[in-house]
C-alpha cells in the first residue's frame, strides 16, 4: 500500500486550498452564520481527552445552541447515557469542534473553540425545557467559524425523505444487546 | 460561575454510566453494527492535531464507508474544498472517530479508531464514480464500535420533511462570502455558477 505520513506529501497530493473556503473561514459569529446556528437542531461535538476522541450527537428543537455573543455559544447538556464521554474530554482538554446540520439546506456550520462547563443554577435554568433544567451547559468560547459546502450533503442526499430507511428494517436496540451478550457468552 | 474542572467532581454531578451503554460497546463490526454502516450515507469524521480538532462532514451516494473486514473500513475522499483539514490530521495523529447517521433511523453509530491515508493506485480506482477516482483513501482500524441510543435525533426530528428549512430562506454562500468580503467576492454570481461547478466536480 501506498501511504501518506507527511504535510509535504499531502500538499504535492492536494495542492492549495480553494480561496473561498479560506475566505469564508472568521473568528466571529457574523450575522449570516447566525441564521444556521439559530435553524440547527442537531450538532456533532468532538472532543479530545487522554483516552482519545469522541464525536457525540447533540439534538434538540431549532436553535437550542444558544448563541450569547458573537464569540460565545452555549449547549445544555440534555439527559443522555451518562457516559459523559465528551465532558470528561472537556474537564481535561478544552478543544472543541462543532458541526451543525441545518435539515433541508445543503450547508453545514463549523465551530471550534474552547469549552468549559458551566454548573451556575440560573444559566441552568435559562435552558429548562417543560421543567427540566440541565445538569450543566457546556460553554463554548468561538476560535474559528466557517460554512462548509454543500457537496458531503448533496451526495449523501441526505434530507431526501425517500431515501430514508425503514428503521424497522435495522436490528433493533434488542437484537443488537442481545447479539453482543450471546456472543460474548458462547 | 461555578465551573467543573475535574473528573470527580463530574462523576459526582452524573453518577456512573449503565451497564447497557458500556455492553454495547465492541472491538468489531458485528452483523447488527454492520447493517447501519451499510445503511449511512454520511458520516461526521472527528479528527485532532497541533492545530485542534476538526469535524468534518462526509457523504456519498450509497454506504459512505466500505467494510473492508470486521476491523477496517474504508473511507474515500472525495472532492471538497481542498482545505483537507481531517487528512492534515491524520498524517500527524491517527486518532479518529466516525459517527455514522443512517437517515430514516434515530440510531447512530460510532466507531473509534486509527487512520492511515492510502493512495494505492488500485484502491482508489476501485472507488470510481463518474469515472473520478479519490485521491486518497482514509484507511480505518476499528478499536471501538457501539450505536447510541436516538435521543438527539428524536428531540431533533431530524428526519421529518415537515420540519426541514427552505434553503431560500437562509442566507446562501453567496450572501456569506459578500458580506464576509465587504462585496469583493460572492454574491448572485457566486451562487449562480456554484451548481454547475459543484455538479462537475462533485467526485
Amino acid at each position: 500500500m501506498s501511504i501518506v505520513t507527511t504535510l509535504a506529501e499531502l500538499d504535492d497530493l492536494y495542492g492549495a486550498a480553494v480561496p473561498a473556503s479560506i475566505a469564508k473561514e472568521i473568528d466571529h459569529i457574523s450575522a449570516e452564520y447566525a441564521r444556521y446556528i439559530e435553524a440547527s437542531p442537531f450538532v456533532t461535538l468532538a472532543t479530545v481527552g487522554p483516552e482519545g476522541l469522541d464525536c457525540s450527537p447533540r439534538g434538540d428543537t431549532n436553535g437550542f445552541v444558544r448563541i450569547h455573543d458573537g464569540k460565545t455559544v452555549m449547549i445544555p447538556d440534555r439527559p443522555g447515557n451518562n457516559r459523559i464521554d465528551s465532558l470528561r474530554n472537556i474537564v481535561r482538554d478544552r478543544r472543541v469542534a462543532l458541526l451543525f446540520l441545518v435539515p433541508g439546506s445543503g450547508n453545514t456550520m463549523r465551530i471550534n473553540g474552547r469549552a468549559r462547563i458551566d454548573t451556575d443554577p440560573a444559566l441552568r435554568e435559562s435552558f429548562a425545557v417543560d421543567g427540566k433544567v440541565p445538569r450543566s451547559v457546556i460553554v463554548v468560547a468561538v476560535e474559528r467559524v466557517y460554512v462548509q459546502c454543500a457537496r458531503a450533503v448533496i451526495r449523501a442526499d441526505l434530507w431526501n425523505a425517500a431515501r430514508h430507511v425503514d428503521p424497522d428494517s435495522l436490528p433493533s436496540v434488542a437484537q443488537m444487546l442481545g447479539a453482543i451478550a450471546a456472543r460474548q457468552t458462547a | 460561575m461555578p465551573i467543573i474542572t475535574s473528573v470527580d467532581a463530574l462523576e459526582a454531578l452524573y453518577g456512573t454510566p449503565g451497564e447497557t451503554s458500556t455492553a454495547k460497546e465492541i472491538d468489531y463490526i458485528s452483523p447488527e453494527y454492520r447493517a447501519y454502516i451499510e445503511a449511512s450515507p454520511f458520516v461526521a469524521l472527528a479528527t485532532a492535531g497541533p492545530e485542534g480538532l476538526d469535524c468534518s462532514p462526509r457523504g456519498d451516494a450509497g454506504a459512505v464507508v466500505r467494510i473492508q473486514d470486521d476491523r477496517t473500513v474504508l473511507l474515500p475522499d472525495r472532492r471538497g474544498n481542498n482545505r483537507i483539514d481531517s487528512l492534515r490530521n491524520i498524517v500527524r495523529d491517527p486518532r479518529v472517530v466516525l459517527l455514522f447517521l443512517i437517515p430514516g433511523s434515530g440510531n447512530t453509530l460510532r466507531l473509534n479508531g486509527r487512520a492511515q491515508l492510502c493512495t494505492d493506485r488500485a484502491l482508489l480506482d476501485s472507488f470510481m464514480m463518474d469515472d473520478k477516482a479519490p485521491r486518497s483513501v482514509i484507511v480505518v482500524t476499528v478499536e471501538r464500535v457501539y450505536f447510541q441510543c436516538a435521543r438527539a435525533i428524536l428531540r431533533a426530528d431530524l428526519w421529518n420533511p415537515a420540519r426541514h428549512v427552505a434553503p431560500d430562506a437562509l442566507p446562501s454562500a453567496g450572501d456569506i462570502l459578500a458580506a464576509l468580503s465587504n462585496g469583493r467576492v460572492g454574491g448572485k454570481a457566486y451562487d449562480e455558477v456554484w451548481p454547475g461547478r459543484a455538479k462537475a466536480s462533485m467526485w
